[in-house]
């Protein structure tokens, strides 16, 4: 039985070894990939008017790359689905858990799969570098959605998530808030995000200069939350106690760290609405939908809203414009808007974090 | 006997499962996903291999020397950026200089692991799980959250070049494997690291350097870990302060599928390549299909959960086995 069993395992081994030989010559797939793309490119060099009789090519397989689950990534991922399955293109998902070896492998897993566009959203603007390369080399379109890599040479589009704007109206906004609630000072607990991740450090850093340049706003004191619920729970506990509840406004980097702030204020029972005394003007970025919830509510002011559904689509627009030969604008910037309470009334629906509320 | 059990062939009846399941899955995937059988995506599947094959390598020494080591993605992290410091901030030390301090550092951080583990005898577990709490907090001070890029090329050449139709970065791994079965197998300080692994005080009264030797296993796994650290930044061209989530779960999984045990002792480098083979063609397979990424997690925590249960019932039988001959011993007496 031992030796039959052996004997199995040696065959299938020969097999596996044969068959691993035989992919290694077999390149019918991609050569084939290569040429539809080279097709593509040449197609759009020369523009469709030039030759009626050319066929423009349709985007038939897109690939996502996003860093984590985090809400805003989930409902880029969401959308995705949606408008693919809209527009007959099969959609291929990759999560890379904010770990950027791990995305690399996963982008060339989906050159392998015979994408013809990937839109990423990269964990590190350096490291995604060499994955650009490799779709470049592959005759891939490359969509950076949301995260600009640090050389845009093998970037196809970039959909803009401008930082710097979004801190900037983050700061318009508080100002805004803290003139109709009479303040005039604000002193500012920042959250701040994983210092190891792009946005984290330029929402930090633009916050910083333009609260600065405010000259209304002292920042008295940072949480570091690492991008972690729990972390920005108890790091923020420690803060409000260094500062005995001394601060009029709190800033948060990306919405979700409302519930952490939310909480705390609330176990030391100085957590307060509009118009109450205790109340603060808490301004965060992202529009999700926990955001949303708080504005409407009346205990936060404003969230700057980048539209997650509209990076996507903008995303695939292009991505589809690229393989179809078509022009298309390098950057993409959707357009970024402070969302408070009369937004919400006003826009409703439209608001991409609207469709992820407990309605 | 102790030479008796670490000599034998390459692939020991062990494996066979797994190679078993390798071939079912080959096989499976060529069928059911038309891109898996290209050069591409077979050239991917071991480049994406080779560093978890070479962390894997020194992992198995950590392991079979009755230790463990949960800062080896962080140690992998820690020695990249000094690789890439000394790189960018001295050119002068060039590739070969930044690469050097990076292997020193690995074995450094390993040689400070077997220090607390096997000297001051603290838990493997409790010891490196600190140390991989001050290497990240160190990293993101150190690089101060930033990337380093701006690798010279003479580095980054390493992630793309290849020998005929092979990457150097998979050939690396062959040699890692290759040296890592020859002293795990062939050599004196290998039959050294089963013995002070399986029983520690028993090797100590035959006069086997126990602290030494698992502080040596200790020191291999930090280079190793700084080996892949390296290989993976040479892929990337960059680093950052973000240690790999898989690097460390992933070489484990692998060395428990081949055979490794977390009470010492046990594991073999042949077949935790054959578990690193096995966990990257799931990757590759989940990634091709589009499937949902949490069943990979799902599927390795099968894998792991059966190859202990296997290799726990192995260690009853061999118990009951020796309870036997005892007992027929004694009846012969």
């Amino acid at each position: 039985m031992k030796k039959l069993w052996k004997k199995m395992v040696l065959v299938l081994v020969v097999v596996l070894g044969v068959s691993m030989l035989a992919g290694c010559g077999n390149n019918a797939g991609e050569e084939k990939q290569k040429d539809t793309q080279k097709d593509t490119q040449e197609v759009g060099n020369k523009g469709n008017q030039d030759d009626p009789e050319t066929e423009p090519k349709s985007l038939t397989r897109l690939g996502l790359a996003i860093p984590s689950t985090a809400l805003f990534f989930e409902a880029e991922a969401n959308q995705a689905k949606k408008f693919c399955d809209e527009n007959g293109i099969e959609l291929i998902t990759v999560i890379a858990d904010n770990d950027a070896t791990k995305q690399h492998d996963q982008i060339e897993d989906l050159i392998s799969k015979g994408c013809e566009a990937i839109v990423i959203v990269q964990v590190d603007k350096d490291a995604i570098l060499s994955s650009l390369e490799s779709c470049k080399e592959a005759g891939v379109y490359t969509i950076c959605c949301g995260r600009q890599p640090a050389d845009m040479t093998n970037c196809d589009v970039f959909v803009s998530a401008n930082n710097e704007k979004m801190c900037e109206m983050a700061v318009e906004s508080m100002l805004e808030g803290a003139d109709v609630a009479g303040i005039d000072k604000l002193k500012v607990v920042e959250f701040v995000g994983k210092l190891s991740d792009q946005n984290a450090v330029e929402r930090d850093d633009y916050f910083k200069q333009y609260a600065e340049a405010s000259g209304r706003i002292e920042i008295v004191a940072e949480v570091a939350s690492e991008w972690n619920q729990d972390t920005a729970y108890s790091r923020f506990s420690d803060v409000y106690n260094s500062l005995n509840g001394d601060f009029n406004a709190i800033y948060l980097p990306a919405d979700s760290y409302i519930t952490a702030a939310a909480s705390v204020l609330q176990e030391n029972n100085d957590w307060g609405s509009e118009g109450e005394e205790n109340y603060r003007i808490i301004t965060g970025i992202d529009g999700s939908s926990t955001a949303y919830q708080y504005i409407m509510d009346g205990y936060m002011y404003s969230t700057i809203n980048s539209d997650a559904h509209e990076f996507i689509n903008a995303s695939i627009n292009a991505a589809m414009s690229l393989v179809a030969g078509e022009t298309c604008d390098d950057v993409v910037e959707p357009v970024l808007l402070t969302v408070r309470n009369q937004e919400i009334e006003e826009y409703g629906d439209k608001l991409y974090g609207i469709a992820y509320m407990d309605k | 006997m102790e030479k008796k059990q670490v000599k034998g062939k390459v692939f020991r009846v062990k494996e066979y499962p797994v190679l078993l399941a390798i071939a079912v899955l080959i096989i499976l995937m060529s069928v059911f996903i038309p891109d898996f059988m290209t050069s591409r995506n077979i050239t991917n599947l071991f480049i994406q291999m080779s560093i978890y094959g070479i962390a894997m390598v020194g992992l198995v020494f950590a392991l079979i020397g009755g230790g463990i080591d949960l800062s080896l993605a962080s140690n992998a992290m820690i020695s990249s950026i000094m690789c890439a410091t000394v790189m960018t901030k001295f050119p002068a030390a060039g590739a070969v200089g930044g690469i050097i301090v990076g292997m020193l550092v690995g074995a450094g951080i390993g040689a400070l692991n077997g220090l607390i583990a096997a000297k001051f005898g603290v838990n493997p577990f409790i010891g490196t799980i600190s140390m991989q709490l001050f290497l990240n907090g160190f990293g993101v001070v150190f690089t101060n959250g930033a990337t380093l890029s701006g690798l010279p090329s003479s580095f980054t050449a390493i992630g793309k070049l290849k020998i005929s139709v092979i990457p150097v970065v998979v050939i690396i791994m062959f040699v890692f494997y290759a040296v890592g079965h020859y002293v795990t197998r062939k050599t004196a300080f290998g039959r050294k690291l089963y013995a002070a692994g399986t029983n520690p005080e028993a090797a100590r009264m035959v006069g086997i350097p126990v602290v030494k030797v698992r502080m040596l296993s200790f020191i291999i796994c930090g280079f190793c870990a700084s080996v892949a650290g390296m290989v993976s930044m040479a892929k990337l061209t960059a680093v950052s302060a973000n240690p790999s989530s898989d690097l460390f779960l992933d070489t484990l999984c692998a060395s428990i599928i081949g055979g490794a045990s977390l009470s010492g002792g046990k594991g073999n480098i042949a077949g935790a390549a054959f578990g690193v083979l096995l966990l990257s063609l799931i990757s590759n397979g989940v990634n091709l299909l589009g499937i949902d990424r949490n069943m990979t997690l799902v599927i390795k925590g099968i894998i792991i959960l059966i190859a202990i249960i296997l290799d726990l019932s192995k260690g009853k039988e061999k118990v009951k086995k020796i309870a036997a001959k005892k007992r027929s011993a004694e009846s012969a007496v």
